[in-house]
């Protein structure tokens, strides 16, 4: 096994521990960053796939993309240019009313192993709140929001509208959570839709593509 | 027959004369003293902050800034199990006075944040989750703690109110999936349920139900082998016709019914509420047996529709069951 395989393996795995120190031995062993950066990137797309099909669980994505940060950390200042990924920005955040976020964080755990650089407002955040952090942040591609109660459905069509009205451009917008549905997102004007985290990386990527 | 004959009959999974609504139909004790400030911001016992959310009818939250620790590696020092002597329960105390007639009702007490629950309290659920798969053996040592606590409360209360259904909450999974392995539940989880269930019926408690919500279908045969009676919350994100074919003879369903579609959406009609009801009845009670419904504005957050769910229940649980009984299909005049 190479040092990039055995990188990827440990990510998949969610070796936090060892995932830095092989890091660090694959860029030793002459390995260019970037292609250490990929491997990890596609070892979280494993990953997604294996929980969107129910092979694996929330804790073992959580661990992987932990130990894909670690990777990261040490990745970051051999990378080449400001450090910024090359898919853009993400904005992501649990509309108002509504404090769920451990979908919201799965989400955007994997958005950013994609490749995008993420702005996490939290949760119960008001739509202006959405309009400004896009007016904030360089590059938004993407704005995804979750919402995962019957009640704060409205407020997920309030943020969409309030985003789209906003004249703003440039991005598009991803909506999720557990009520909602693929007719409902299409209903409320958003761009995409995505069942789980996996997919949600997917689809963001491919709306940018 | 009264409200208690009734009940008993769910449990020994024959037809019961009306088909009943736990709110309704039994006497209700909750443990907000020790595990969870119900409708107002404050501390539980275990010095854990809890938020009201003005938007969600006041239900209470778990306050994520305010985590005990993040890590296994002092989890002992850090814990504060409630030293239950030192407990006020007085509120408990004078609720309890007010179930005057036993031999007509029974009484439930609905008992929050399980085991899983608590670390989570305590520790973040990311935290928690990525606990469970690094430190697995520490994990089950905490867990076994919050156990010990558990077994300590259930007796507590049962000699303040002496329930005879106790529901155990410890939601289980998500939306789509169980939250962690099923190698798991069964190594750490189900081994301290089955010792939870034992004591609670040694203690005098005649019937234990779990609460957990999302999907737990795959689970439910390890599950039902720490001893539960039955199943609370029952989302439909579970294959639920196949579950009660398969398991209809062993699980009491106590469903909150369709909580995030008819029920949660607002401006439901009542027809279409009345509808999901009887589908409802259909589905779990297909027997006539096994069903007791729980629908609560907890998990609708529908004031309105829930008033309607509750009135149809009353007035159509016994005519539902007057028709399963004479074989026939049960076609309510709703109203429009
Ligand atoms: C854990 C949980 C909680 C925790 C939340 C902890 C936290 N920090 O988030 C606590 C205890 C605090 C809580 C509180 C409440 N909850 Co709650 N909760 C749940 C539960 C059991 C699991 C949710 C979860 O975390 N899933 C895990 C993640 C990984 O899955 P997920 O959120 O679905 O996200 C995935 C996808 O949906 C998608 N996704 C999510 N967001 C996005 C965004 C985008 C852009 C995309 C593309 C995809 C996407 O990808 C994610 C990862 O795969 C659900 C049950 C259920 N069936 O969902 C109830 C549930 C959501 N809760 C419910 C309720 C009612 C409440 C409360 C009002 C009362 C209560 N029961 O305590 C309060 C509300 C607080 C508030 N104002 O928000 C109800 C909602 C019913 C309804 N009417 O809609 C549910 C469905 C339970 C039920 N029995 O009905 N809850």
């Amino acid at each position: 096994m190479t040092k990039i395989e055995e990188v990827k393996a440990k990510v998949e795995a969610g070796k936090s521990k060892l995932v830095p120190g092989l890091v660090q031995e694959a860029l030793d062993a002459g390995n260019n960053p970037q292609d250490i950066l990929d491997a990890m990137v596609d070892s979280m797309g494993v990953v997604g796939e294996k929980f969107s099909t129910g092979e694996i669980f929330v804790p073992e994505m959580l661990i992987a993309a932990k130990a894909m940060s670690k990777g990261v950390d040490v990745l970051k200042p051999h990378l080449a240019g400001d450090g910024s990924s090359k898919l853009g920005t993400c904005v992501i955040g649990t509309v108002a009313g509504d404090l769920h976020d451990i979908g919201k964080n799965l989400v955007s755990l994997m958005i950013e192993s994609a490749g995008f650089d993420m702005v996490d407002l939290g949760v119960d955040v008001p739509a202006e709140t959405f309009v400004q952090a896009i007016k904030d942040n360089d590059n938004v591609k993407i704005v995804a929001c979750s919402g995962l109660l019957t009640s704060t459905m409205p407020a997920l069509k309030e943020a969409v509208a309030a985003i789209k009205a906003s004249g703003l451009t440039g991005f598009k917008v991803i909506v999720g959570g557990a009520p909602v549905t693929p007719e409902y997102a299409a209903e409320i004007g958003a761009d995409g839709f995505a069942p789980d985290a996996g997919t949600a990386a997917v689809k963001a990527k491919e709306l940018v593509a | 027959m009264n409200k208690r004959e009734n009940m008993e009959l769910i449990f020994q999974h024959k037809q019961p004369d009306w088909i009943p609504h736990l709110g309704n139909d039994t006497y209700g004790i909750r443990d907000y003293v020790v595990e969870r400030p119900i409708m107002t911001t404050g501390d539980d016992a275990w010095g854990c902050h809890w938020i009201s959310c003005p938007s969600s009818l006041n239900i209470t939250h778990p306050d994520g800034a305010d985590i005990k620790f993040e890590d296994l590696e002092n989890w002992r020092e850090n814990i504060n199990i409630p030293d239950l002597e030192k407990v006020d329960f007085t509120p408990m105390i004078e609720e309890a006075k007010a179930f005057t007639n036993r031999d007509e009702k029974m009484i439930q007490y609905v008992s929050l944040n399980g085991i899983f629950e608590r670390t989570h309290i305590l520790m973040g659920f990311e935290n928690a989750l990525c606990a469970c798969m690094e430190e697995p053996e520490e994990f089950g040592e905490m867990l076994k703690a919050v156990a010990e606590h558990k077994i300590r409360l259930f007796k507590k209360v049962y000699d303040i109110a002496q329930p005879d259904i106790l529901v155990y909450h410890d939601d289980m999974a998500t939306q789509a999936s169980q939250f962690l392995n099923t190698n798991f539940y069964k190594k750490y989880l189900f081994p301290l349920y089955k010792q939870i269930v034992e004591a609670a019926r040694e203690m005098g408690y005649k019937y234990v139900m779990q609460h957990s919500c999302g999907r737990i279908e795959k689970i439910i045969p390890e599950w039902l082998e720490c001893g539960f009676d039955g199943w609370d919350s029952v989302m439909p994100c579970n294959d639920l016709y196949e579950i009660k074919k398969e398991f209809g003879d062993k699980i009491v369903f106590m469903p909150g019914l369709d909580t995030q579609g008819v029920l949660g959406k607002i401006g439901s009609s009542r027809q279409e509420i009345e509808e999901m009801v009887v589908r409802w009845m259909n589905m779990l009670a297909s027997d006539g047996t096994g069903l007791i419904i729980d629908a609560t504005l907890a998990y609708s957050l529908n004031p309105a529709n829930e008033v309607i769910c509750l009135e149809f229940i009353k007035k159509h649980g016994k005519p539902f069951m007057d028709a399963k009984k004479a074989g026939i299909e049960y076609i309510p005049d709703l109203e429009v």
